[in-house]
């Protein structure tokens, strides 16, 4: 069994600060750190924050080998205006949500 | 003596030869990356109408967002993807002499990378969506270059 993951978790608290309309993307930075990837939309932007784990699980029988991996993410976008004003915020945090499995279980129903 | 061997006994029997050398390896893997997005939802998008904030409460965050230019200014496209993948495979290696080996590996790979594709005008408001295999509804979806500034 093995377990990766990617950058920090994101925190669901720091999320709830961020309030749109009113924090700009110093606030956004300052409550979230340095964006994963920043992306020019015109005169407006968007950045992303993520946190990805990742758990590998293996049985090997002999001649026959059975593995699955698992990999969930927390994704946070926000979108700011031409001032650089927060106007969208979208979130998931699954990442906690990762499993140890086998290939014949289903672990998204 | 050997005239009373069945086929199938021959046949098995030449499956474990390889496979009691250590050669024969069968496979059975699976990778889940994300959550499907829920199907039921997706009937509630109307094009001309349904807000970014919306589809931001109903998906959650998108895997990507680019620049999508619309007539008048620059909208944006998000995407969202999961994957379901399976893989089975079966390898066979039979030695040849005591410095090589052939190598025969069949491979089956079931790649399900699904999503969501939603175009947003410059008020935010969808424009088209499109869902399926994200090879194909995500085909034209591309980064535009960044500009280089060029000193007069």
């Amino acid at each position: 069994m093995a377990r990766t993951t990617d950058n920090r978790p994101l925190a669901p608290e720091a999320l709830a600060r961020l309030v749109p309309g009113t924090s700009t993307a110093q606030d956004v930075v300052a409550t979230l750190g340095a964006p994963l990837d920043v992306v020019q939309l015109g005169k407006r932007s968007a950045y992303l924050y993520r946190h990805t784990a990742s758990k590998r699980a293996g049985l090997w029988l002999v001649v026959v080998a059975f593995y699955n991996v698992d990999e969930r993410s927390d994704r946070i976008w926000v979108f700011f205006d031409e001032a650089g004003v927060l106007t969208h915020v979208g979130a998931t945090l699954i990442a906690s949500e990762a499993e140890y499995a086998m290939p014949f279980e289903d672990l998204h129903d | 003596m050997f005239a009373h061997f069945r086929p199938s006994v021959a046949l098995l029997g030449a499956l474990l030869l390889p496979a009691l050398g250590g050669c024969l390896s069968v496979s059975w893997g699976r990778t889940n990356r994300d959550e499907p997005l829920p199907s039921e939802r997706l009937a509630e998008l109307a094009a001309g109408r349904t807000t970014l904030a919306e589809c931001l409460a109903t998906f959650g965050a998108p895997e990507r967002v680019e620049e999508h230019p619309v007539a008048g200014g620059a909208g944006a496209v998000l995407v969202w993807g999961w994957l379901d993948e399976r893989d089975l495979g079966l390898s066979v290696s039979v030695p040849v002499t005591d410095q090589n080996s052939v190598n025969f590996d069949y491979r089956t790979l079931d790649a399900r990378t699904r999503g969501l594709v939603l175009f947003f005008d410059e008020r935010w408001i969808l424009a088209e969506w499109r869902s399926g295999l994200l090879s194909e509804v995500a085909a034209d979806v591309r980064r535009r270059p960044a500009l280089v500034e060029e000193d007069a």
